[in-house]
């Protein structure tokens, strides 16, 4: 460890965050995140360490699998040396319950740098020392819904302002006056609860590139995403390039250099459906797809609009998917795309219960079978319980509907 | 019965009634009267002297005392030759727990006591209250809080008028203080003297309803910068005058420019053959005395205009601290959030939450020489879209009369310009023509609430906000945990 309030030396770190490993359902989409995640520790080959601001998975308990890929490669960036020190972001914290933050930690792999503890209303902040570097870090995780906001609040912001040397603020928070036009409305965190007089602030959980100055502050930076976390971000990704920060410490100043991580290009393709029929629509879409070059890119399909006749389901959106040809991954989202209004249907009850009964009777005219619909609807409206993996909820819940559908057979 | 007085003579409204010897009657006391088909209640808005005895025999009487030559001379049975006869009118009469308005007089005679507890039941607590203080009886305060229905108060508009030292901020701070938590309104607070934050963070749940911007932020307020782009030329109506050729320059250089219009009208770029260089010099000099680049700034806090807003239709209570801005700057801080505020209300297909503005120095705005602007609209038509005023003043007399009748709540505090005082009384809900001396006699604290959402003009004793904050305040948080 070098001696206390000695000149320190040059170093370089590297500044990730929200990469989301594990958001995607589409396998594709999840091994381009892992891609880029791989990508981006191999080029952090000059860093002394890495900071990952929160985000690193894309729930508490992510599938294993990608969690293996993450691991191995993130070990072997630490037997080369290298330090990670990491707080937890709002989608891998979970209440009261160890998650993988906790597992990787206690492995030795990764460092958390929320340290603290309350001492009355105050919460007293401690710093991290990095031992090669001599770079003080100090961190806030997140919290759902942004409740970390309360522990900004108590910050004893004077003690963490007193400290000398190279000084790193990491958190996982949008701040107040930072935020980009997409999180207006959102809350964040004011600047004015920040301490003040770090060298570096490493935030996450913006997805948006921001590198900004601030008097009496420093260099606010946020990465943005490193590839992507949702249908958004995807968006984004055909316009700016996502990645994240090296940077370099030369006498005591922090200068920033964005590095772009490469995965797939993304391809935007849309279409109107309204005054089509369901055939029609497909029909175009055939069409789009196949003068679309959409070899190794990802593809984004938005269809909006009313129908004229048919349903969104009868589009054959596989045989659509299966168009694009070479794509790296087609992702449809018809979230705007809907169906010729259905006549009125009243129905009167006295729970909720018979009400959905008598609709289904309604809506089946004798013309199908509507004994499954309760009790599929009942294991459809199940809730995630707090800390289980999205995919992983979603597949049970889908085992748990078939067995049904299989005891009617 | 404790009677305190009894009715002699008089009329409709000003009724003569004798004080009992060894009481003591005050003006703007409360009184009831207990009567077949109800309870009149009356308030004292005039004392004068009475006498069984000749003038220039008392004249005489006093000569003999003054002169010393009869110290020891005194009227036979004092109590009942001397007497005070207080002037009352009625307010209401109460009649099966209901205030109806007063239409008979008093029986001739009758007694007049104090009031109770039970003569007020008719003060009932609105579902959405707006707490103004306690009843006020003369100088004492009684233990009854005086609610109105907050939600149409403030979109009726509300008036604060008041000399200097006479509690206008202390009202505005317990008002706001109650509204904190109150999902019925928003309220945005133009705060010139950075006092509000400091005291509404008190609240044990400021976290959660108080939003404060500043120029110079701490402890949780947000940076308050607001981003040339989020301008538009008429936000400076009623902010700082413009010559005809120069507003027509301004919203030129809108249609142009678009979003980047501020950024080049300072820049000094050209807008062609239609637009003098004096005129553009003019606008260049004179926007930048208004946009110093501290509080409107080219780059960054794009979204505080929508955030705001939000905040506001999300019933939060958004202060903003203009202490270290000029009145130009001050009020087009107020103008761009109001005009974007009131914008998407006209947009939007609710008028819920109630949204109201307060804002200090009215007149500003609201004026005949302020010519048309976002506020005056507000005044006129705001209540329509959910949004009020609750302008402050110590001069309401500027202020035309047509607004003046639109502010619907008046909450009138001391005040000893004849001038203003009679601008209030003739705009006022109740007919106040005999509460000139009631208003100029009311002391720090003390107020009269004339609204159209009250059966009468209420006296009302306002709570010092740091007793009324710290009686209110809840038990010390849990300690919490970090991880």
């Amino acid at each position: 460890m070098r001696p206390k309030n000695c000149k320190m030396g040059d170093f370089v770190f590297a500044h990730l965050s929200d990469v989301h490993l594990g958001a995607f359902r589409e396998p594709e989409l999840r091994e381009l995140n892992c891609l880029a995640f791989e990508r981006a520790l191999d080029a952090c080959g000059t860093a002394d360490f890495i900071i990952i601001a929160g985000d690193l998975f894309d729930s508490p308990l992510p599938d294993l699998s990608v969690a293996d890929r993450a691991v191995r490669k993130m070990r072997i960036l630490r037997e080369q040396g290298k330090r990670f020190y990491v707080v937890y972001g709002s989608h891998d914290y979970s209440p009261g319950e160890k998650n993988v933050i906790d597992l990787l930690e206690s492995t030795g792999l990764i460092t958390k740098v929320s340290l603290g503890e309350y001492e009355g209303e105050a919460l007293r902040l401690r710093f991290i020392e990095d031992a090669e570097t001599g770079a003080k870090i100090a961190g806030m995780s997140a919290r759902k819904r942004g409740l970390e906001r309360e522990h900004f609040g108590c910050l004893d912001r004077k003690a963490l302002e007193a400290e000398d040397g190279f000084k790193i603020f990491v958190f996982h928070s949008g701040v107040e006056e930072h935020k980009p036009d997409f999180l207006k409305g959102v809350d964040g965190v004011p600047l004015s609860l920040f301490p003040k007089g770090f060298d570096y602030y490493a935030g996450g959980h913006v997805h948006a590139r921001i590198d900004a100055e601030e008097k009496g502050y420093g260099r606010i930076v946020f990465p943005g995403p490193l590839f992507a976390a949702d249908y958004r971000d995807l968006e984004d990704l055909r316009e700016n390039k996502h990645g994240f920060y090296l940077v370099r410490v030369a006498g005591g100043k922090a200068k920033t250099e964005f590095k772009p991580v490469e995965t797939a290009g993304v391809e935007v393709v849309e279409c109107g459906a309204t005054g089509k029929s369901a055939a029609d629509l497909r029909e175009e879409l055939l069409e789009k797809a196949r003068a679309c070059e959409a070899k190794g890119k990802i593809v984004l399909l938005k269809v909006h609009g009313e129908l004229s006749s048919g349903s969104p389901g009868e589009v054959d959106w596989n045989a659509v998917r299966a168009a694009f040809e070479g794509a790296a991954c087609v992702k449809v989202n018809r979230s705007g795309l809907s169906a010729p209004l259905a006549s009125g249907v009243k129905i009167e009850g006295n729970s909720r219960r018979e009400v959905e009964e008598k609709l289904f009777h309604e809506l089946a005219e004798g013309k199908w079978d509507e004994k499954p619909c309760r009790p599929l609807l009942d294991e459809l409206k199940a809730a995630r319980p707090e800390g289980e993996a999205k995919q992983g909820f979603e597949e049970r819940v889908a085992a748990k509907a078939e067995k049904v559908l299989e005891a009617l057979k | 019965m404790e009677f305190v007085g009894q009715i002699v003579s008089g009329a409709f409204g000003e009724i003569l009634a004798r004080q009992k010897s060894g009481e003591e009657l005050e003006i703007g006391e409360l009184l009831a009267c207990d009567e077949p088909n109800g309870i009149q209640l009356l308030q004292v808005y005039d004392l004068e002297y009475g006498s069984q005895i000749q003038p220039e025999t008392i004249e005489l009487m006093s000569g003999l005392r003054l002169e010393g030559k009869g110290e020891k001379t005194s009227f036979f049975e004092e109590e009942l030759r001397h007497y005070v006869l207080a002037k009352v009118k009625g307010l209401v009469t109460v009649r099966g727990g209901k205030a109806v308005s007063t239409k008979t007089l008093p029986k001739f005679f009758n007694g007049l006591r104090r009031i109770r507890d039970a003569d007020l039941s008719f003060l009932d607590k609105p579902e959405k209250p707006l707490f103004l203080g306690r009843l006020r009886s003369g100088s004492k305060a009684i233990d009854k809080r005086i609610e109105l229905d907050g939600e149409k108060v403030l979109s009726h508009h509300v008036l604060v008028p008041a000399t200097t030292g006479r509690g206008k901020s202390n009202l505005v701070k317990v008002m706001l203080y109650e509204l904190l938590d109150k999902d019925y309104c928003g309220v945005l607070v133009m705060d010139p003297h950075n006092e509000y934050h400091k005291s509404l963070k008190k609240h044990a749940k400021a976290g959660e309803w108080l939003k404060s911007y500043s120029p110079n932020p701490e402890g949780g307020q947000v940076s308050l910068r607001v981003n040339y782009a989020a301008l538009k030329p008429w936000h400076f109506n009623g902010v700082m005058p413009f010559s005809e050729a120069q507003q027509q320059t301004l919203h030129l250089a809108y249609k142009t420019w678009e979003k980047d219009w501020i950024t080049r009208l300072l820049a000094g770029d050209s807008l062609g053959d239609k637009v003098q260089d004096v005129t553009l010099n003019v606008l260049q000099r004179k926007l930048g005395l208004i946009l110093d680049g501290r509080v409107f700034v080219k780059n960054g806090s794009e979204t505080i205009v929508d955030d705001v807003t939000g905040h506001l239709l999300d019933s939060k209570k958004v202060v903003i601290d203009t202490s270290r801005l000029g009145s130009e700057a001050e009020l087009l801080v107020a103008s761009v959030f109001t005009n974007a505020l009131f914008n998407r209300r006209k947009a939007a297909q609710t008028d819920k939450p109630v949204v109201s503005i307060v804002l200090e120095e009215a007149p500003r705005v609201l004026s005949e020489a302020a010519g048309a602007n976002v506020f005056s609209s507000i005044a006129r038509e705001g209540r329509k879209f959910g949004v009020g005023l609750i302008a402050i003043t110590q001069l309401a007399s500027l202020i035309p009369r047509e607004v003046l009748a639109n502010l619907n709540t008046k909450i009138i505090l001391g005040n000893e310009m004849k001038q203003e005082r009679e601008a209030l009384i003739a705009s006022a809900s109740q007919d106040l023509s005999t509460d000139d001396k009631a208003i100029a006699a009311l002391d720090k604290g003390e107020a009269i609430v004339s609204s159209v959402f009250s059966r009468f003009a209420v006296p009302i004793s306002i709570p010092l906000f740091e007793e009324h904050a710290s009686a209110a305040a809840a038990s010390a948080p849990a300690r919490k945990a970090f991880v």
